[in-house]
């Protein structure tokens, strides 16, 4: 099934929508972890995957947990992927496991030598399993670590240089992160090897005022994606020319129309960018 | 690694917790409620969308209270990654909650909801048994249509047999004794 550029994540109240009017995106992403039991969203989907070329995204691996990968949780992943064949499987530079219990959210890393390896090596153990290469994205964050040695950044590219995952690239992560942690998003984006990135994700996201006037951004997914976001979409895309980009948008979702529609614009900046 | 993990998870469940120097960032208890709200708020939609009957009954302001005060005992936690898994123990819970003792049906509500949960994430073959000391039928008409007259609790018992055909969960009250029989062949196979 040949896979072009935009894709659109798809949620629950639009499957009735692209299974009986179908859509211009040309392909769709979809939460592994909506997907694990053998119930009806999984049969759904089946359709869907029938007709469109289809990405697993995954929240819930925890490849940054210090006690290790959920041994359980991969076995279910592994047999979702079997069933799907996902042209993309993707999953967060994050963790949210600890002992036996799950937060749904995806907590940042401190990025040193110790957590380095410890993301490699439950990376190496997902991909043995899986028998498939990770996309790893970029996280949106609010805190940074007082051990931190590596830039956020360069962090992401060891991880891929040691297991060879690929990096999903979220443009919007980056704005939010270099926002709140006063990175520059330019080189944020430069210093990445252009081979590394295998998908980009774009999203809407809010803003927070704090007392002092100063603000923070929050990765929401409940609006459209901000000119700030488009403009560093640009930016990247000739970098990183031909990469399969998506757009998500998980709160306050809109009719499918208006989100095809914002998703299309992204075919814009597809078609001019020029690689350099 | 394992001591910062545990540190930071200690810190986003107490919100007076004062050890925040493993934050480099200013603004740190912000920073940091920023983490506890995402958590609260995916928890209390995963529990809204598995019980809707409950926030129909207690209204959003209320259930949603509920839901904060379930999600703030960190036993009732999700413990797998996928929330479809998590809920089990909500319908329980109601009965402890001592402002909710006037509403003893609330579990029953729950239950059944749980069990449509269930049917839905389960391949077709299963099929789920409940009943209820509550007229749990008028309830759910009710909560599906809150023009009809109010429900008599005394007015009986309920027996239902939850399954799914195709992408639809589907209900079928039955008589005590077809409950019974049904419940029996189950058992048997």
């Amino acid at each position: 099934m040949e896979v072009n550029l935009i894709g659109l994540g798809l949620r629950h109240p639009h499957y009735q929508h692209v299974l009986e009017q179908g859509s211009s995106v040309d392909w769709f992403e979809v939460h592994s972890e909506n997907f694990m039991h053998h119930g009806a969203a999984r049969r759904l989907l089946m359709t869907v995957r029938d007709k469109y070329p289809l990405s697993l995204h995954g929240v819930g691996l925890s490849l940054g947990s210090a006690d290790g990968v959920d041994k359980e949780h991969l076995c279910r992943l592994k047999e979702l992927v079997c069933q799907l064949e996902p042209f993309l499987l993707s999953e967060h530079l994050s963790w949210s496991k600890i002992n036996q219990t799950y937060y749904p959210d995806l907590f940042p890393l401190p990025y040193h030598a110790q957590s380095l390896q410890i993301v490699c090596d439950n990376i190496d153990l997902a991909q043995d399993y899986l028998n498939r290469t990770l996309l790893i994205e970029n996280p949106s964050s609010y805190i940074e670590y007082t051990d931190s040695i590596y830039r956020e950044v360069d962090f992401l590219i060891h991880v891929a240089q040691r297991t060879g995952a690929k990096i999903l690239l979220d443009i919007n992560n980056v704005v939010v992160s270099c926002h709140n942690h006063h990175w520059d998003p330019k080189a944020y984006i430069l210093a990445i090897p252009s081979h590394l990135v295998a998908e980009i994700h774009l999203a809407g996201h809010s803003i927070k005022t704090l007392e002092d006037g100063t603000s923070l951004r929050i990765d929401s997914h409940d609006a459209p994606v901000c000119a700030e976001v488009w403009d560093l979409y640009a930016f990247a895309l000739q970098r990183f020319h031909g990469c399969p980009t998506l757009l998500e948008w998980d709160q306050n979702i809109p009719e499918f129309t208006d989100l095809e529609q914002e998703a299309m614009k992204a075919t814009r900046y597809a078609n001019i960018a020029m690689p350099i | 690694m394992q001591t910062l993990q545990c540190q930071f998870e200690k810190s986003l469940l107490d919100s007076q917790a004062n050890d925040l120097a493993f934050i480099a960032s200013n603004h740190k208890r912000e920073r940091l409620n920023i983490y506890r709200q995402t958590v609260m708020d995916h928890c209390r939609a995963a529990l809204a969308q598995t019980f809707p009957g409950i926030w129909a009954l207690l209204g959003k302001e209320c259930a949603d209270n509920v839901a904060r005060l379930f999600c703030q005992e960190k036993e009732n936690l999700p413990t797998t990654g996928c929330l479809e898994d998590w809920g089990s123990t909500f319908p329980q819970y109601l009965t402890q909650i001592k402002a909710l003792t006037a509403l003893p049906y609330l579990q029953d509500v729950a239950l059944y909801e749980w069990y449509k949960q269930l049917s839905y994430t389960a391949p077709e073959t299963e099929v789920f048994l409940l009943q209820s000391n509550f007229p749990l039928q008028a309830i759910i008409q009710l909560i599906d249509n809150p023009s009809l007259p109010e429900v008599n609790l005394n007015q009986g018992k309920a027996w239902a047999l939850i399954v799914r055909d195709n992408y639809q969960v589907i209900t079928h009250w039955l008589s005590e004794q077809q409950w019974y029989q049904i419940r029996a062949i189950a058992h048997a196979g």
